[in-house]
């Protein structure tokens, strides 16, 4: 069952880059559940996909970093896409060329902390009006299960843990 | 260079380019939303053309494909990317602002000498509370007036299954760009010196002097801890004399081995800058480490 809580499993970057260039205002895919995985069958959770599981999403990326997994899917993906958003966001206007290319270099360089898992924990209660919490449409969602996003989620709405396995 | 972007300026190619493959990926990202008027049509000519030079279905929507056509992007944003990559994080290294695992390490020979047969595995917990610290606090070039300059403190907590033997290493050291130069490494016991966990890392030293330290005098100051230092010449430390009492009471000078340690580093104005100067009783810090098990 959903509790009170939502839940979001990012790479430690996606959070450094938010707080550093885009004043804090994250856009964040959250899920009501930390582990679908462990949902009875039949439940809405359960038929959430791995690749949206906070759980899953983080002991790959936490597994991925300790073993300095060059081959990484996950982390090949994030690289892509926040070159496209550094490249977005410098088309809109709303950074430099410069921070562009400190954004770029960073997620190009061969640092490995960069990618390890954050979980951003976040009240439900706390995310006013509720509507601010999007359901995803089917189509764009991994499988049948519920995925939810928020555009605006600023760092008084939620806590940030790193937990070792 | 796509051909549906050869009538575009180098920005708004770069821009439709990046949006496009942000769609790829997931088109609910506010920041895939076009932009310009006739945006969609733009993007379905981008990837009809790759469509075409990838040899792929275009009704093909299977994960492989996708994959093959964000990389393409991904490859194609590559050519609007400027700037060399090394020399923009050379650059972000001088305000202290790289990952840490980016830093190219030394560590000075005084402090390998610190702990001698201990050193190989001392040096595995330096490279470790760098690369993976619990925190960290970078000073950049132009920080306010008294502040150190390109200077980098690492703390990490090592548990022990004695707890009396569990400490947190601070290391210390000066940079230039991604040069990293390690000149303090210290054992901080929580039976030594008393810490709330909420002091940033200059305040963990100098407590941790306050303890371990002995005065000193720098150009005509008197402390056990230096701050910072511009100075055209190098910082001169003079310890004076320490001294004790004997068994009858009296006042005599004691034999203490120390070591004075200074974060150095060079402006780019080519000042000189002398920072976290102290100077160490070794033999209490000795005593320390002995006491907690660690050089035994």
């Amino acid at each position: 069952m959903a509790g009170p809580v939502l839940y979001s499993a990012n790479p430690w970057i996606a959070h450094d880059i938010t707080m550093r260039y885009r004043d804090g205002v994250h856009f964040a895919w959250v899920c009501e559940y930390f582990d679908a995985g462990t949902a009875p069958a039949g439940s809405a959770a359960a038929a959430i996909a791995p690749s949206s599981n906070p759980k899953h999403i983080y002991e790959t990326l936490w597994s991925d970093v300790d073993k300095e997994d060059a081959h990484s899917a996950l982390i090949k993906g994030y690289r892509k896409t926040f070159k496209a958003l550094a490249m977005a966001w410098k088309a809109a206007g709303s950074i430099t060329d410069d921070q562009a290319k400190e954004i770029i270099a960073t997620v190009k360089s061969n640092s490995w902390k960069i990618w390890r898992p954050v979980l951003y924990v976040i009240p439900k209660s706390g995310i006013v009006p509720a509507t601010r919490i999007h359901s995803v449409a089917h189509g764009a969602r991994a499988a049948y299960g519920p995925e939810l996003q928020i555009q605006d989620l600023v760092p008084a709405e939620f806590d940030v843990i790193e937990f070792r396995k | 260079m796509i051909s549906a972007l050869a009538d575009f300026d180098p920005a708004t190619a770069a821009g439709l380019l990046a949006r496009a493959a942000l769609a790829v990926e997931d088109d609910g990202n506010p920041q895939a939303q076009a932009v310009l008027p006739d945006e969609m049509d733009i993007r379905r000519a981008i990837l009809d053309e790759l469509f075409q030079k990838l040899d792929l279905d275009p009704r093909d929507t299977s994960s492989a494909v996708v994959e093959r056509v964000s990389d393409a992007l991904d490859a194609e944003l590559d050519s609007f990317v400027g700037g060399d990559t090394q020399q923009v994080l050379e650059q972000m290294a001088q305000r202290g602002a790289v990952p840490s695992d980016l830093f190219r390490l030394t560590i000075s020979p005084d402090v390998q000498q610190l702990y001698q047969k201990k050193w190989h595995v001392q040096e595995k917990l330096i490279l470790e509370t760098i690369q993976d610290p619990d925190r960290e606090q970078h000073f950049g070039e132009s920080e306010e007036a008294g502040q150190p300059a390109l200077v980098s403190l690492f703390a990490k907590f090592f548990p022990s299954p004695f707890p009396f033997r569990s400490f947190t290493l601070l290391v210390a050291g000066g940079r230039a760009g991604l040069n990293l130069d390690i000149s303090q490494c210290w054992h901080v016991y929580a039976d030594d010196v008393r810490l709330t966990g909420r002091e940033d890392l200059i305040e963990v030293l100098r407590r941790f002097c306050d303890v371990f330290g002995l005065e000193f005098e720098a150009n005509g100051r008197r402390t056990k801890f230096l701050l910072t230092q511009q100075a055209s010449n190098s910082l001169n430390i003079h310890v004076p004399p320490v001294t004790g009492f004997d068994a009858r009471g009296r006042k005599v000078e004691k034999e203490v081995k120390y070591t004075a340690v200074v974060v150095r580093v060079t402006a780019a104005t080519g000042e000189a800058i002398s920072s976290l100067a102290i100077v160490v009783n070794l033999d209490r810090y000795r005593a320390s480490l002995e006491k907690h098990g660690w050089l035994n």
